[in-house]
């Protein structure tokens, strides 16, 4: 049994899983750096899911799509920033509101402009082209990560090179943690704090609406009611981990995902699904209780 | 240099100042507010709804209906005629307690954002000591199903609790992620052990077997589906009144919420006091689903929160998280969820626009900084860099 668990197809399993999570960890990441706490990606995932599907329909074409649904939820984000940054609002509460509003706007989409409640699915959604690079074909590992993904997957690992020299190795990322670290020191020495708090708030946005791209739109072509299920407080946690460390948190959000895939293989023994699918959230309740994080100020 | 004075003395004065324009004695009128905590705390609520009803309202414009009419719809579906207030009643009964359930944890400083699990887990218990215990009277057996619920609740919040406590495990994605494995323990459970072999195999919503009437809350208003658990919601909210006003307890919930350093210095127990905290939280949490299982449903059925407990957060920061507050937060929530389902029966606008609302009330509620954004008031706040 353990043999089959840690198989090649389990690895292609995890990194399916976990692109939704790294993307959405790193956009946290980003937010926690700057002392946002931002539960609010739950929600940004739920309509980055949506618009996706939706989008892809209308237009016809996945990349514009894809174009338009990231800069709507980095809007959102904004908003959140605005919400929290510049009206003071508790982070969590604030974030608790656009979890909320993403459930209700999702919901009452779908009846009233679409008459599907419940769930969209159209034989007409484009779903993004997956890459085959031949040159990799004959090696095992490589074959199975980088081969027959698509443009999301790969964003991901590129996301997180740039999140990590952007955050760990550049004068702006150094700018960032400055504000997060101690605000008021900051911007006595001249930077501009609150346009990196909405600066961090815009790239959770948009981080986290390709994350709920990546849930609807890569693998399954179809958007269902709260289809995200807690994967965007995953995403949370993991960041909260690592303390919003690129490198950690992509290695929590992976992690996170390994499970995930644990949990599919298993439902082939016969555990009952509702166990098998608790999995990710025990998964998340042990890690909170070995590393001990603190989420609030 | 008298005229200097003058000036000085006519700020320092807002209360006798003339006002010089209808501008001018807006933002006195706000000004004055903000100087009274309270009312200060209830304008910025009002400001809250008022703002989220116009986003909402905008909403309705995009997808192409009226929003006065719509609005209007509503406010007739929640308090236009006596049926109409009675359903309100009925929804807010359970908002009551789940409002309680969170005004409780937050004001300690605990964030408990799992009271939708435990409103689950106690209404499901609730159910079974309904269902599965026998032969004792209505005066023993509805109390003890109520207990039976409460506490479930509260020993699904110890979990969080105790984390919180001992290992000092965040509560706020702890609970939230004890949400989501209640919700699937639950499903288990009721679909291979306590399944209505009717109802269970018809239904898309799976259920126990029926409750039996010596467990059942006894109508008010058997029509409306109003219960004495209302009656029940609003009794423990002026005994956490009362307690927060003189009790021992109370005074140190306060006091850790408000300062955990000076309540420690104090001599306050913090462990202790989060631990009792996220208890007692998940047994008004227990205690709200038992109300509704033993109550309207009559029995145990599955997916039959639509987020009351998350609703409870909106509901008790209404309230300004004071318990009589909190009721009036939960008709209010009660009155935009009966009157959002009425709306969608009379105008072609859904009833999910409720908790758009509710979510944008709550991204504002605790804006303390709004003020100073809108220009009301010309006290710059000392966190502002």
């Amino acid at each position: 049994m353990f043999s089959a668990l840690i198989s090649l197809g389990m690895l292609g399993a995890t990194i399916r899983i976990s692109t939704p999570l790294i993307l959405a960890a790193i956009g946290a990441a980003l937010s926690l750096k700057a002392n946002l706490f931002n539960t609010a990606i739950e929600g940004f995932m739920l309509i980055g899911a949506f618009l996706a599907v939706l989008l892809s329909t209308k237009l016809e074409n996945p990349y514009v799509a894809l174009l338009i649904t990231v800069l709507m939820t980095g809007l959102l984000g904004v908003l959140y920033g605005f919400v929290t940054i510049t009206l003071g609002s508790d982070h969590i509460i604030a974030g608790l509101g656009f979890n909320l509003f993403a459930t209700g706007i999702t919901t009452w989409i779908l009846q009233s402009v679409l008459n599907s409640p419940g769930g969209f699915m159209d034989p007409s959604i484009k779903n993004l082209p997956v890459v085959n690079i031949e040159l990799i074909n004959n090696i095992p590992i490589l074959n199975v990560i980088f081969n027959d993904q698509d443009l999301i997957t790969y964003s991901a690992w590129i996301v997180f090179a740039i999140a990590y020299l952007f955050v760990h190795q550049s004068k702006f990322g150094l700018r960032l943690r400055a504000t997060g670290e101690y605000q008021l020191a900051a911007s006595t020495l001249g930077i501009k704090t609150i346009f990196w708090k909405y600066f961090a708030a815009l790239w959770t946005g948009i981080m986290a609406g390709l994350a709920g791209a990546s849930i609807s739109l890569s693998h399954l072509q179809m958007f269902s009611q709260g289809m995200t299920a807690g994967r965007g407080f995953i995403a949370f946690a993991a960041a909260t981990f690592a303390n919003g460390n690129i490198l950690g948190t992509t290695v929590m959000a992976l992690l996170f995902g390994f499970f995930g895939s644990v949990a599919i293989r298993l439902e082939g023994y016969g555990l009952p699904t509702q166990f098998v699918q608790m999995i990710p959230y025990l998964m998340t309740l042990l890690a909170l209780i070995f590393t001990r994080r603190n989420t609030k100020k | 240099m008298s005229a200097e004075k003058d000036r000085i003395r006519s700020i320092k004065d807002d209360s006798k100042r003339p006002y010089r324009s209808f501008a001018d004695f807006i933002k006195i009128f706000f000004r004055r507010f903000r100087s009274k905590n309270r009312a200060s705390v209830l304008l910025q609520t009002a400001v809250a709804i008022i703002l989220a009803l116009l986003a909402g309202a905008i909403l309705v414009l995009i997808v192409g209906e009226n929003p006065i009419k719509a609005y209007m719809a509503l406010a007739k579906g929640s308090f236009g005629s006596w049926p109409a207030i009675a359903r309100t009643l009925r929804v807010s009964s359970p908002l009551i307690i789940t409002g309680l359930a969170t005004a409780v944890a937050f004001r300690a400083g605990v964030i408990n954002l799992g009271v939708e699990g435990s409103l689950y887990l106690g209404a499901l218990s609730a159910a079974l000591a309904g269902i599965y215990i026998k032969g004792l009277p209505l005066a023993i057996h509805l109390p003890l199903a109520l207990l039976v619920g409460a506490l479930v609740g509260g020993i699904w919040a110890f979990f969080p609790g105790l984390l919180k406590a001992f290992f000092g495990v965040d509560e706020i994605v702890a609970s939230l992620m004890l949400n989501y494995i209640a919700v699937l323990l639950i499903d288990y459970l009721v679909l291979s052990f306590f399944l209505d072999p009717v109802i269970g195999t018809t239904s898309d919503r799976p259920a126990t077997l029926p409750i039996p009437e010596t467990a059942k809350l006894p109508f008010i208003s058997e029509k409306y589906g109003l219960t004495i658990g209302i009656l029940i919601g609003v009794v423990l909210a002026f005994i956490l009144a009362f307690m927060y006003k003189r009790s021992i307890w109370g005074f140190e919930s306060d006091m850790s919420g408000y300062n955990r350093r000076f309540s420690l210095l104090g001599g306050v127990n913090i462990a202790k006091m989060n631990l009792f905290t996220m208890v007692i939280s998940g047994m008004l949490g227990g205690l709200a689903g038992a109300t509704e299982s033993l109550g309207v449903y009559g029995r145990y059925v599955s997916g039959f929160s639509t987020g009351i407990g998350f609703d409870g957060v909106a509901v008790a920061l209404m309230g300004n998280l004071s318990p009589l507050g909190t009721v009036v937060g939960a008709i209010f929530f009660g009155a935009l969820k009966n009157g959002g389902a009425a709306m969608e029966v009379s105008v072609n606008v859904p009833r999910d626009i409720i908790l758009v609302v509710e979510g944008l009330i709550l991204a504002v509620v605790t804006a303390h900084k709004l003020f100073i954004f809108l220009r009301l008031g010309l006290q710059k706040s000392t966190e502002e860099i």
